[in-house]
């Protein structure tokens, strides 16, 4: 019947979908290498209600057309790959990334791209992250290790009691052209996309790579103000749409008011 | 009698339209390079002495072209536009015009917008191939720190003959006249926000529902005088 009540209808959706991004942006705020999501939306079409040049009651000529628009759709969520803050833990396995580029995990043959570097050791003493997919390219610690050290470059030593190195070899990173078309996968990983372009792999602090800092992880780039802000924005949007809402049943009720029996 | 309940009914028809311009700006107050609209009226230019009263004249819907507030993002890829222009998109139905500069690339690697259709440059479509990209605030795009192309910023000298879409879309069919922006700084990294005012909605919407409300009151009085008339004047004493 009223326009207006459906269209700001939609709008208290779009801002639902806000405080679920919000929501689950909040709730991510101390997952290491997590990176924050926002809602995109767009106005929906535009109903014409008188086309320009057409004549109105009064024999006038319209100069510009009426077109009432419909409200909002939430069309995309977007990761945003700000850096997040670096935190010491002391922990030999905890790499963080600096600048751009993701660690490769090898889940079953497909491989995964993310920014967690809380690295474990499994039982065959390859290093894996904490779901338990192994690092590409794989990388053994010898039995006997007591110390691992990995430099800016990404080469890594493992040595033993006395110091003498056991094992060596250099990390790999990839980078992508357009990280934010990343399709977020979930368990904190990332799977290339069309949007994305293909990985370009190459040693840390070499073409555009960053470089990892052992002893550090990247924690997630949730900031909680932030958050918070758009918390209250969504919440008096929302409020606001619900005051249209009843603005036009208000004059839905006028209307109603004027036949007297 | 100058008025009567038809012309007040049509003045509270207005209003309703009204209310459906305030409700979507208010519904998309949160949506990317939205720009807000309102209703306006003017008054048909007769005087009261050359014996007609001034009836409804035009209602006239105008854009607010002003800038909404840049969000920084950290993607490369979004762009904001800061001053005159709109970013200029090659669509199946022709070229549209936009401000909203959430853009990606294609596996083309094509600069496209979330639809998927092109963002064009100044030489056509933009191809960016590489390891990184930059863009800088004249819409220039190195990719490896060479130029591949420049982002086609499009002014119009009068903005408000634009016709728009959904999609945060203008398209030129009433003969804005486009023209090459002048006065802008392209933002990577950033997204404009919508530019609706939550004090001027509310404001509208108060104001328009106690005009409505006058309206009724009108209208009532003059179902009054109806009555009045039919029921007294012939009224044999």
């Amino acid at each position: 019947m009223m326009r207006s009540l459906w269209t700001a209808a939609t709008g208290m959706v779009a801002q639902q979908i806000e405080q679920d991004i919000v929501a689950n942006n909040l709730a991510n705020v101390n997952t290491v290498g997590f990176k924050k999501s926002r809602a995109d939306f767009q106005d929906l079409m535009y109903q014409i209600y008188a086309k320009s040049g057409a004549e109105t009651s009064q024999g006038n000529q319209l100069p510009v057309g009426i077109e009432v628009g419909m409200g909002v759709k939430p069309i995309s969520t977007q990761r945003m790959f700000l850096q997040g803050d670096y935190q010491q833990t002391g922990n030999q396995f905890d790499w963080a990334i600096e600048k751009d580029g993701f660690f490769q995990f090898d889940d079953n043959g497909e491989t995964y791209y993310g920014r967690a570097g809380n690295f474990k050791i499994n039982r065959d003493g390859l290093i894996v992250n904490s779901e338990g997919l192994p690092l590409l390219p794989n990388i053994t610690v010898p039995t006997g290790t007591v110390s691992f050290t990995v430099d800016t470059g990404g080469t890594w030593t493992a040595a033993d009691q006395e110091g003498n190195p056991l094992a060596t070899g250099r990390l790999e990173l990839a980078i992508f052209i357009n990280p934010a078309g990343l399709t977020a996968i979930g368990r904190n990983l990332f799977a290339k996309s069309e949007a994305s372009g293909e990985p370009i792999t190459g040693n840390p602090g070499e073409n555009g790579i960053g470089t990892i800092s052992q002893n550090f992880l990247e924690m997630s780039n949730v900031n909680v103000i932030d958050e918070m802000v758009r918390m209250i924005v969504g919440q008096r949007a929302y409020e606001i749409n619900s005051k249209a809402i009843q603005t036009a049943d208000s004059m839905l009720g006028i209307i109603a008011a004027l036949k007297r029996s | 009698m100058l008025y009567d309940v038809t012309d007040v009914g049509r003045a509270g028809a207005r209003k309703l339209l009204e209310l459906d311009f305030v409700a979507n700006n208010v519904a998309n107050s949160s949506t990317t390079g939205f720009k807000a609209e309102h209703l306006y009226y003017a008054m048909k230019g007769k005087k009261i002495d050359q014996g007609v009263m001034p009836g409804l004249g035009y209602t006239i819907s105008a854009i607010d072209y002003s800038q909404g507030t840049l969000q920084t993002t950290g993607n490369i890829l979004d762009l904001a536009i800061e001053g005159d222009g709109f970013f200029t998109i090659q669509t199946n139905q022709g070229t549209v015009y936009t401000r909203d500069g959430s853009f990606m690339l294609n596996k083309n690697k094509e600069l496209v917008t979330g639809q998927g259709e092109h963002v064009l440059g100044d030489a056509g479509r933009i191809v960016i191939d590489g390891t990184s990209v930059k863009i800088n605030e004249e819409g220039m795009i190195y990719v490896d720190e060479n130029p591949v192309g420049k982002i086609k910023v499009t002014a119009f000298e009068n903005e408000q003959l634009l016709t728009r879409s959904a999609d945060g879309r203008y398209t030129d069919r009433a003969g804005a006249s486009p023209k090459k922006a002048a006065n802008y700084k392209v933002n990577s990294g950033y997204l404009e926000m919508s530019n609706v005012n939550a004090v001027r909605e509310m404001t509208d919407m108060i104001n328009l529902q106690r005009t409505f409300e006058t309206y009724q009151k009108i209208i009532l009085t003059l179902q009054d005088m109806d009555k009045i008339s039919t029921t007294r004047i012939g009224k044999l004493v």
